[in-house]
């Protein structure tokens, strides 16, 4: 869905065992529930990607 | 485009406010999730940041991860914390992007902006800022933010699209999203997904 919404370089960290020891533990456990963490960007500007390159570069 | 909720979007919404109302009022209550600082060292943010926090802006915390494992906030950034609670994650936020940066958290939860508001003002943060709005409709001009933070919350909205449209529109070109949140490794059933009672508890 990220990407569907026009996100870039999405990365998502490793699980956490966010409900371990509470009393949802027993739903998280049935479903595999566990926390996580994502980034992502908003690309660039078109105008910043296609900015024209310098003379000297 | 927004998605076709398959639960009732306001009663979700209600029956979420319900639950962090008593997360803000009663933080020392028993919850299906872990709270406070305890919560925060499994989650493992930094123990430094947290220990100058006062209790009123820790006891309510009831994130799922930590969004700032994959990326450090820098100093003069501006952030938007969708679904900001009692203002834990803005606070840590706010000790990153110092006083040149600046943060607004947005909450639909009157008792949860209270909190954060009067912790604020406690703080004597002038580049802290609580706003009353939904994710879906963040109060938060286009472009205007450098990082968007959230955790635990997009989980509980029925309309995630809306969500990251939102987020999308109120970030800048080149903006970063780093957010937390709960995700199952096993499907879960469309009767059990179209229970209001199961999303919150």
């Amino acid at each position: 869905m990220l990407t569907e919404v026009g996100f870039v370089d999405v990365e998502i960290g490793p699980p956490v065992d966010t409900f371990g020891g509470a009393t949802g533990e027993a739903n998280a456990r049935t479903f595999e529930v566990y926390g996580y963490s994502f980034l992502a960007r908003k690309p660039p500007s078109v105008r910043a990607d296609r900015r024209t390159p310098s003379p000297e570069a | 485009m927004a998605e076709t909720p398959i639960v009732d979007v306001d009663t979700l919404r209600d029956q979420v406010r319900d639950k962090y109302r008593a997360v803000a009022v009663e933080p020392d209550a028993t919850y299906h999730f872990h709270t406070g600082r305890p919560l925060t060292a499994r989650l493992g943010y930094e123990a430094a940041i947290v220990e100058q926090l006062p209790d009123r802006a820790v006891e309510s915390f009831a994130g799922v991860g930590n969004p700032f494992s994959l990326r450090q906030l820098r100093p003069g950034e501006r952030v938007v914390d969708v679904g900001s609670g009692a203002g834990f994650d803005s606070f840590v936020a706010a000790h990153h992007v110092g006083r040149d940066g600046y943060v607004v958290g947005v909450d639909m939860t009157d008792e949860m902006l209270t909190k954060s508001r009067a912790t604020n003002e406690a703080l004597g943060l002038s580049h802290v800022e609580f706003r009353r709005g939904l994710a879906e409709e963040l109060p938060v001009e286009d472009g205007w933010a450098d990082v968007v933070i959230s955790n635990g919350v997009i989980n509980l909205c029925a309309d995630k699209r809306a969500v990251f449209d939102e987020i999308h529109r109120v970030l800048k070109p080149g903006g970063a999203l780093q957010f937390a949140d709960i995700a199952n490794g096993r499907t879960v059933p469309a009767e059990a997904m179209r229970d209001v009672d199961l999303w919150t508890g």
